[in-house]
């Protein structure tokens, strides 16, 4: 190949790759411009709306039952479930009673349709009475009306 | 204060614990004040090591350590007098208003990729993982060691690497605001600051284009490109990190600090602030989650190779074999530390089962499948480099960039990293991937756009090139 057609083809080939290439990446940030704004549709907003009220609640129950230095354990039949829940909104700032000493109490999650429930979740916390039996409270202090889990965030 | 003032407050103070040995790494330039953030982020990790293997507060010791690193870059500029910050000379005025335009508009697309945050959207794992352990990294000791060892707690990756929780806990105790969405909030801004490092990066590419053109006008078509593909690149990298970029995740921000790296470290001309940014980088992948540290151990194996392929012959060339060998060792042992502690405290490990090797030909099948409709930029990436590397290698070499095939090394050892978990793993392999797609190819998917925009910008210069040949001018005065 002579020298002027390389170079001719040298420049057809850079111009190729940079307009394809910046016609590509524009595209794509113009497409990304809406998985953006997708953050902000309506069904997207009362998801996240309704999963921020329901753990903001089940720390509220918790909170009108055990202070950040009261030791606790959860209780050793509360299912996975309800230990994620727990850990989601109570495990941050929760005192765990260390190995081989007795906890003020042991925190739970029951379902309830009384006026007490996130969606029907409400914290409880069982402490041993004066007499040895076991006494179980539920959390108060916060309400949503409705039942079952919050939608699922992305995963 | 609001949670959202609490934690620009607390990204502002990590670019404070940052900011001097980043200066000294890299020089005085608006990289460094991208980078400061994350470097402090960085400090935060390793305090958060230090606060769970051996005690004390983790705010405490990220200043003690911030300190020592402020002392220590202090030390080596009075040792070292030639490499004190110095202003950066003006050579091209209107290069350097190109890139300013560029910048620019890249930071209006920063402020449009965190619009996600009006939503007040946590992710499962935000909560169940990240801000929970940011909670924990504030408790005294004998409780933190409790809380990261208790079994009925039921987390297995409470053991993951510190960086986003250890951020949000430094964010939370320093405003005193102990909010889930302080977490948010902070990954999210450390997330942006890493892709305004990315088109920080294109930008670089376009200048070094330029600068390998002369003085004709023509010489500005690389800058040009450059910036307009920047603030692109900051949106495709919000599109393929969303929602997981303002939702609390750590997934984007190891996925960011190891693009940036491969982008500074392999792909742009080498040069020593360019390679020590990439480390800063690959250690901020390293402490964030367990296949952003097997990604970072790739790539810094690969920065270092391309380095030694620039030693230089005769006497200098033990002392910089002895400096690599004390970066790569420097950098596995800051990412090494959160493992120690969380072994030395008997802490829940990260570890799964393996699957049966004869299931692992389906599950890589099952890894193929899944993967490939978040990875079709590869395509396009693959045929840029194919027509670049018949037709451009003189383009790129002009330009300085490194050889392409190093930029494919780092995304395929990344892709590689994320597709071994899923193929050896245990879990049933297409649920695995049907929940985790979008998150384990946001690093590869970021690498080949970068990988397409430096293309884009070498062709620039090559079409720059014959324009300047055809009309020279004489070369612009220096300012």
């Amino acid at each position: 190949m002579s020298g002027g057609l390389r170079t001719t083809a040298r420049t057809v080939a850079g111009g190729l790759v940079a307009v394809v290439g910046s016609v590509a990446l524009v595209g794509q940030a113009a497409r990304a411009t809406g998985v953006i704004a997708h953050q902000r549709s309506a069904p997207v907003v009362a998801d996240a709306r309704l999963d921020d009220a329901y753990y903001a609640c089940i720390a509220t129950q918790a909170h009108s039952l055990i202070s950040p230095s009261t030791p606790v354990r959860y209780r050793p039949d509360v299912g996975i479930v309800a230990v994620v829940v727990l850990n989601k909104a109570v495990a941050p700032w929760m005192r765990l009673s260390p190995a081989g000493t007795e906890p003020a109490g042991w925190l739970g999650l029951r379902r309830t349709s009384g006026p007490h429930g996130c969606l029907g979740d409400q914290v409880t916390l069982s402490t041993r009475g004066a007499d040895g039996r076991w006494v179980v409270r539920g959390g108060h202090g916060a309400h949503i009306p409705g039942q079952g889990p919050p939608p699922a965030p992305p995963l | 204060m609001s949670a959202s003032a609490a934690a620009v407050g607390g990204v502002l103070l990590l670019g404070a614990l940052g900011a001097l040995p980043v200066v000294a790494l890299v020089g005085l330039r608006w990289l460094s004040l991208l980078l400061a953030p994350i470097a402090g982020a960085v400090v935060t990790g390793l305090a958060a090591a230090l606060a769970l293997g051996i005690g004390g507060p983790l705010v405490a010791w990220s200043w003690l350590l911030a300190g020592l690193l402020a002392l220590g870059s202090i030390a080596w500029w009075a040792q070292s007098p030639a490499r004190r910050p110095r202003r950066p000379v003006l050579v091209d005025r209107p290069r350097a208003m190109v890139v300013a335009v560029g910048g620019l508009a890249s930071l209006v697309a920063a402020g449009v990729s965190l619009r996600g945050l009006a939503t007040p959207t946590v992710g499962f794992d935000a909560r169940a993982l990240w801000a929970l352990r940011a909670g924990w990294l504030l408790h005294d000791h004998q409780q933190m060691v409790l809380d990261f060892s208790v079994r009925e707690l039921k987390i297995g990756q409470s053991g993951y690497p510190p960086l986003a929780s250890a951020a949000a806990a430094f964010a939370g105790a320093m405003s005193g605001v102990h909010a889930i969405r302080v977490e948010v909030v902070v990954v999210a801004l450390l997330d942006v600051l890493g892709l305004l490092v990315l088109a920080a990066g294109i930008l670089a590419a376009g200048r070094a284009g330029t600068g390998a053109l002369g003085a004709s006008p023509a010489r500005l078509l690389p800058v040009a490109v450059a910036s307009l593909l920047a603030p692109a690149v900051v949106l495709v990298g919000a599109g393929i990190t969303e929602p997981f970029l303002t939702n609390g995740y750590a997934d984007p921000l190891w996925s960011i600090c190891a693009a940036g790296a491969l982008l500074l470290g392999l792909v742009l001309p080498s040069s020593a602030a360019g390679q020590a940014a990439a480390v800063v980088l690959l250690v901020g992948a390293g402490m964030t989650k367990q296949e952003g540290m097997l990604a970072a151990l790739c790539l810094l194996g690969l920065l270092l190779g391309r380095q030694l392929g620039h030693l230089p012959a005769g006497p200098g060339r033990s002392r910089r074999l002895g400096l690599l060998a004390a970066t790569g060792l420097l950098a596995v042992g800051a990412m090494a530390a959160w493992p120690a502690a969380i072994a030395a405290t008997g802490s829940r490990q990260v570890g799964a089962p393996l699957s049966p090797q004869h299931a692992w030909g389906h599950r890589a099948h099952a890894v193929a499948t899944g993967f490939a409709p978040s990875l079709h930029v590869l395509v396009l990436a693959l045929v840029a480099s194919l027509v670049g590397g018949l037709a451009l290698r003189g383009a790129r070499a002009r330009v300085g960039l490194g050889n392409d095939l190093w930029g494919w090394a780092g995304l395929l050892a990344g892709l590689l990293v994320v597709s071994a978990v899923l193929i050896t793993g245990s879990a049933a392999v297409v649920p695995w991937i049907a929940g985790s797609v979008h998150r384990v190819t946001q690093f590869p998917a970021l690498a080949g756009w970068l990988l397409v925009a430096t293309w884009a910008i070498v062709g620039a210069t090559a079409v720059g090139r014959t324009t300047s040949a055809a009309s020279p001018v004489p070369a612009p005065s220096a300012a």
